[in-house]
């Protein structure tokens, strides 16, 4: 059986992915994208994590039984590069909705649409 | 919702499911602790120095990965600042009366100006302490634009902003990038030229004695916090006050 932190990862993951095709309205599918890099995060730091571990930093006597700082050091670029994407994809988004007055992915891609034909 | 719009939500669904379903059944069994991360932490710390082997791998081994992370950073505040510089949207300017009113109580003001220099010493901390304890420069920015927000939440953005000069943030932002630049290309060029490595690696625990990494951690902190408050200022001059 996988570590809770794991399993707790994927279900995030499932529910973000869910979340992303069915919400229509923009602000939604950036929060569902948010929790699947969330449970990638998750994930990344529950792989090599166990009760008997501790943090590697090391303590001036032993490093008895050390967590991986692989996986962590990369989740920072995850967290960092993340916040970067959501910054500019809500300023989009900010951009959108006041030329469309909605945020409805739908109705802005019908109006895109009636825009074209013109 | 049209049929097939409601087909695409089940099949979506049940697809996620399913790959959910498959990612926990063929998760491997490992072993926590192996020799394996024993023997990297080891190698990370006697390489530079700094007893956290996280921020070894971040700002040592890894170095040209942050820098290119620092930069893509850099260029979503920029993009930030660019899209929402001046066009703020119609009707969202606020009177200094409306500001005013948008502004919190007394209590929610003095509160937030007497938490905001223990954040910011806290951040502070996590910076320069970040290669011998738990904390970073991503962290220690992140907290002090944290200290900031809660300020910019209580007294209003723009009351905040006044007392910035934003031409000289911006400059300090960018000088922050050149420099860790800088220290990144001399540094490459250890054992090329004589004293490229600029200071050397000393015992794991020590504030200095940890090759660049604390000065790294200043500058991605000062980085990070000058980057936190353009998007958060920019975002809130242009929707209006939170």
């Amino acid at each position: 059986m996988p570590p809770a932190g794991v399993v707790v990862a994927i279900a995030l993951l499932v529910i973000g992915v869910c979340a992303l095709v069915i919400r229509r309205d923009l602000v939604f599918k950036l929060l569902a994208l948010g929790m699947v890099n969330s449970s990638t995060i998750l994930l990344l730091i529950s792989l090599d994590s166990r009760r008997s571990t501790t943090a590697p930093i090391v303590p001036p006597s032993a490093m008895a039984a050390v967590v991986d700082p692989l996986p962590q050091a990369l989740v920072l670029a995850a967290i960092v590069i993340n916040f970067a994407i959501l910054a500019l994809a809500l300023v989009f988004v900010m951009v959108l909705a006041e030329r469309y007055h909605t945020t409805d992915a739908g109705r802005i891609e019908r109006a895109v649409a009636q825009e074209d034909e013109r | 919702m049209t049929q097939r719009g409601r087909l695409t939500s089940i099949l979506a669904v049940v697809l996620a499911c399913g790959i959910g379903g498959l990612l926990l059944w063929s998760f491997p069994e490992r072993s926590a602790g192996g020799s394996l991360a024993v023997a990297r932490v080891g190698v990370l710390v006697s390489s530079t120095g700094a007893s956290n082997a996280v921020c070894s791998i971040v700002v040592g081994s890894r170095l040209f990965d942050t820098l290119f992370e620092i930069l893509v950073y850099s260029v979503a505040v920029l993009g930030v600042r660019i899209t929402l510089q001046g066009g703020g949207a119609e009707g969202s300017a606020l009177t200094p009366s409306a500001m005013h009113e948008l502004a919190e109580s007394d209590v929610v003001c003095r509160s937030a100006y007497l938490l905001f220099p223990p954040v910011t010493l806290l951040g502070i901390y996590l910076a320069v302490f970040g290669h011998v304890s738990p904390g970073g420069g991503f962290s220690g920015g992140a907290v002090i634009a944290s200290g900031l927000l809660l300020v910019a939440v209580a007294v209003g953005a723009q009351a905040v902003a006044r007392r910035f000069h934003e031409r000289m943030l911006e400059r300090i932002e960018w000088g922050a990038v050149a420099v860790i630049f800088a220290i990144a290309a001399v540094s490459f060029l250890d054992g090329v030229l004589p004293r490229a490595g600029l200071f050397p690696a000393g015992n794991p625990g020590e504030l200095i004695g940890s090759r660049t990494l604390l000065v790294y951690n200043l500058l991605i902190a000062i980085k990070v916090f000058l980057g936190g408050w353009v998007i958060i200022h920019f975002f809130i001059e242009h929707r209006g006050e939170i």
